[in-house]
């Protein structure tokens, strides 16, 4: 503690320090808002990551949740109330003290329509999602936050560890106003100084942070729409750490001692539907042999340039309910011919990819002529038809499609975010439709609505199993990936992991000593 | 007297039917282009909200009367905000607009003197040889992808040679020194602090060199066509014949000869400039309305789109119009020497 202290003062007075202790990190899009509970885009959670906390976290590189600026939880046996007892002297960064009163903000503000801070523009679109089983939240005592829920809901803790989740200060809607959603004020090791749109975002280190101090003066988020540009000034000096950089570059980089890459967020996967309302994809044939004739190792090799591995659960790794060994999906371009036989294609089935990079499908173009050839292999015409992404998201969304490329990036590692979101016919909704499959399958709604309001683990992941049981009878899509993020840090940049849900922490890193 | 009134009257009708029929294709385009930004704005779709959204922003009612708002929030300076940001969208665009036009305003000038240049340089010399160079500039500079030729200029002059930034228009982190004018070249001339200055031309010296070649080649090709044609060719030898020197005879004769349809080009081709300018900012980093404006395309981000291309309209419809003057009252002097 006292040797602490004392370095601490030592390394301020220094001139370099200055220099030194300046993070810049690069990224092809600017944040689009810096309010947790409005957001959806990875450039704004990855700076509110440094700025805010909530309640409960995943713990560094896993889906486990641990206890945050709550101290312990409490979850009643019958599963209807969470209760969090909050961790003392912690402070907002406008310096105001974090009781149940304040944390409660950042719930009642989505919540409430009426509620101030529910802005007319803003879309709250993960309350709805993730948090909808939510019927209050109370103050029960100065330290003591309780949910009461409408029904259990075996997600609810890991909901409340992803970002809509996370804690601002009520003063900043007094401060701010509707500004409050360019000027974050959190609990977290950095805080946030200014935005240049299109530009930069600067934090600055918080020095009163709860936790251990932060490693940086200042993190500059700074915005490069060009990937080879990024590159550049990665090799360059000019940037310590980027992401979104092409797989086959990061490769290079890999076996460069000046530079450290990191993989992570895989959870996610990227896979091929079915459009159910198709004739010719409703014959249960055609489903198995389209996916026997897939190669999905060529797909990673060659399509993600390694930079994900093969999928062969609707479920990332790790996940409640999915078996930890490979999966059933093998890749027997002769049983598929063979499972063919007598099957008349009068038309090529349509494939539907679209242009921009995601996570999942680096080059999303590139996987759908591997796809092609594959099937065409196995005498399967196919069709390829490329748009831009929010094109391609508006026609499958509409069922307007009969093959076609997708993912999904999940929210809060659990399986009902993938299945019932992917998989249930709630979500088979034409024009609004996020099962694009247009799978329809009650007993499988069924087997997802009593996972999600079992509270025992070993009951839901039991029923999940089912659940994955039936995905695997009836093939409505087929995964293909699990995408994984690439990070490039400069080698002297210590103290980063990755994470499962792709979210970048900074307020453990900091830069090695030995190249002063 | 009348033969000019007659040919104001005309460009003001000209001026007046690009920006009706160019509003309507704006107004058009915006809504039919597929992908729905407000549908979209969910990850997890909700058909019933977006209805309602689309509603109170007064995109269920009748064309016509969409069209009739447009037009008045437009003027009003009502541009709406950004779906995607929140943020109202006429402070960002005005704040982004002085990069756009310092690298505009580079590209023009600086590709009108080399398109000046090569061609009055190439001109001097007698070789066959030599005269081709304009044509190759002028064949290159209109074909070569400017996004190309950005990469390879942060690749050779930022990355192998390192002495020129990698874009964006100032070091990471300092403050930009923006001020009235949004210029950083202008600004800082008018704190006094050339340093600020010569570090603004820094970070310009890459974009605009890319920006400049359309701008070179189109002046190129033109002048050296001007200067092929046997009007020219008799002019040149009446001038030559009266005594003027080679540099005076282009400097000032043939230039003032070629200078109508210069202004008449650059006038036209104005659009393409900016288009080619939305292409230069992205590759480098250039916070203008460029890069504002395709990220508002990606984002199907409805009022950003209509109203930064609206103003965009407005802008060639006028710079197309000041050249028609322009070239118009450039032309009486140059046809009374020939």
């Amino acid at each position: 503690m006292c040797v602490a202290l004392v370095f601490g003062w030592g390394c301020g007075g220094g001139e370099s320090e200055v220099k030194e202790s300046r993070l810049v990190f690069a990224r092809g899009a600017d944040a689009r808002k810096l309010d947790p509970a409005d957001v959806d885009d990875g450039e704004s959670v990855n700076v509110l990551a440094q700025v805010c906390e909530g309640l409960v976290r995943f713990a560094p590189g896993s889906l486990k949740i641990e206890p945050w600026l709550a101290k312990s939880y409490q979850i009643s046996p019958d599963g209807l109330e969470y209760t969090f007892e909050l961790r003392e002297g912690v402070t907002f960064h406008d310096g105001s003290g974090l009781t149940a009163e304040s944390a409660a903000f950042a719930f009642l503000r989505q919540m409430d329509p009426a509620h101030p801070a529910h802005f007319r523009e803003a879309d709250f679109q993960y309350w709805r999602a993730l948090f909808d089983d939510i019927e209050a939240v109370e103050v029960d005592a100065p330290m003591t936050l309780r949910f009461r829920l409408r029904q259990p809901n075996a997600a609810l803790l890991a909901s409340l560890a992803t970002f809509p989740a996370w804690l601002i200060s009520p003063g900043a809607l007094d401060a701010y106003g509707e500004g409050l959603q360019q000027h974050p004020v959190g609990t977290g090791p950095y805080r946030f100084v200014s935005w240049q749109p299109g530009e930069t975002i600067v934090l600055e280190r918080n020095d009163s942070y709860w936790g251990p101090r932060a490693g940086f003066e200042r993190i500059i988020f700074k915005v490069t729409p060009e990937n080879q540009v990024r590159l550049l000034e990665l090799l360059n000096g000019v940037i310590d750490g980027a992401d979104g950089l092409q797989p086959a570059d990061v490769l290079a980089l890999e076996n460069d001692p000046h530079f450290a890459v990191y993989r992570g967020g895989t959870m996610n996967f990227g896979y091929l539907a079915f459009n159910s309302d198709v004739p010719v994809l409703a014959d249960s044939r055609v489903r198995e042999a389209i996916a026997l004739a897939i190669d999905r190792d060529a797909i990673v090799r060659i399509g993600l340039d390694g930079a994900g591995v093969a999928a062969d659960y609707p479920l990332p790794p790790g996940f409640l309910g999915r078996p930890d060994g490979p999966g059933d999906l093998p890749y027997d371009p002769e049983r598929a011919r063979r499972l063919l036989e007598g099957v008349v294609f009068d038309h090529p089935i349509e494939l539907s990819t679209f242009t921009a990079p995601r996570i999942y499908f680096p080059d999303p173009v590139r996987v759908a002529s591997l796809i092609r050839d594959d099937l065409q292999r196995v005498g399967i015409p196919v069709e390829v038809v490329s748009r831009d992404f929010q094109s391609h998201l508006t026609a499958v969304r509409s069922g307007e499609h009969e093959m076609a490329l997708l993912g999904w990036i999940g929210d809060n590692g659990d399986p009902d975010n993938f299945l019932t979101v992917l998989l249930g016919s709630a979500g088979a909704v034409p024009g609004s439709a996020t099962n694009i499959s247009f799978y329809r399958n009650p007993e499988f709604d069924a087997l997802l609505a009593a996972a999600r309001v079992a509270t025992d683990v070993s009951e839901r992941e039991a029923l999940y199993r089912e659940a994955l049981k039936l995905w695997r009878k009836d093939l409505p899509l087929i995964p293909l990936v699990y995408g994984e993020q690439l990070v490039v840090w400069s080698a002297d940049v210590g103290g980063f992991s990755a994470h499962p849900t792709g979210e970048i922490r900074l307020g453990t890193a900091f830069r090695h000593d030995s190249d002063r | 007297m009348t033969a000019i009134g007659k040919a104001g009257v005309v460009t003001l009708l000209r001026t007046a039917l690009i920006l009706v029929i160019g509003s309507w294709i704006v107004f058009v385009a915006v809504r039919v282009i597929p992908g729905d930004g407000i549908a979209l704005r969910s990850r997890y779709a909700d058909a019933g909200r977006a209805a309602a959204i689309r509603s109170e922003l007064g995109l269920d009612r009748p064309y016509l009367s969409q069209y009739i708002a447009m037009i008045g929030d437009f003027f009003s300076g009502d541009w709406g905000r950004s779906m995607v940001t929140g943020r109202p969208v006429a402070g960002e665009f005005f704040r982004r607009f002085g990069a756009t036009f310092e690298l505009i305003c580079g590209g023009i000038v600086v590709g009108t003197f080399i398109g000046i240049g090569v061609v009055f340089i190439a001109d001097g010399f007698r070789s066959r040889l030599a005269r081709g160079i304009p044509r190759i500039v002028a064949e290159v500079g209109l074909v070569v992808p400017l996004f190309w030729l950005g990469l390879i200029g942060i690749y050779t002059g930022g990355h192998l040679l390192g002495i020129f930034p990698m874009g964006g228009r100032a070091q990471v982190g300092a403050d930009t020194g923006a001020g009235f004018t949004g210029l950083l070249t202008l600004d800082s001339l008018l704190r006094g602090d050339i340093a600020a200055f010569i570090a603004a031309l820094h970070y310009l010296v890459l974009p605009v060199a890319v920006l400049s070649l359309f701008p070179a080649a189109v002046v190129a090709s033109i002048l050296q066509a001007r200067l092929e044609d046997d009007r020219t060719a008799t002019l040149r030898i009446a001038l030559v014949a009266k005594g003027v020197g080679p540099v005076r005879l282009r400097m000032v004769h043939l230039l003032r000869l070629c200078a109508p349809v210069l202004v008449a080009a650059l006038g036209t081709q104005f659009g393409a400039l900016l288009g080619g300018a939305v292409i230069t900012e992205t590759v480098f980093s250039w916070p203008g309305v460029g890069s504002y404006l395709i990220q508002g395309v990606l984002n199907r981000d409805l009022f950003l789109v209509q109203n930064s291309l609206l103003f965009l309209l407005l802008a060639i419809a006028l710079v197309l119009a000041l050249s028609d003057i322009l070239t118009r009252w450039l032309g009486g002097p140059s046809d009374a020497t020939v």
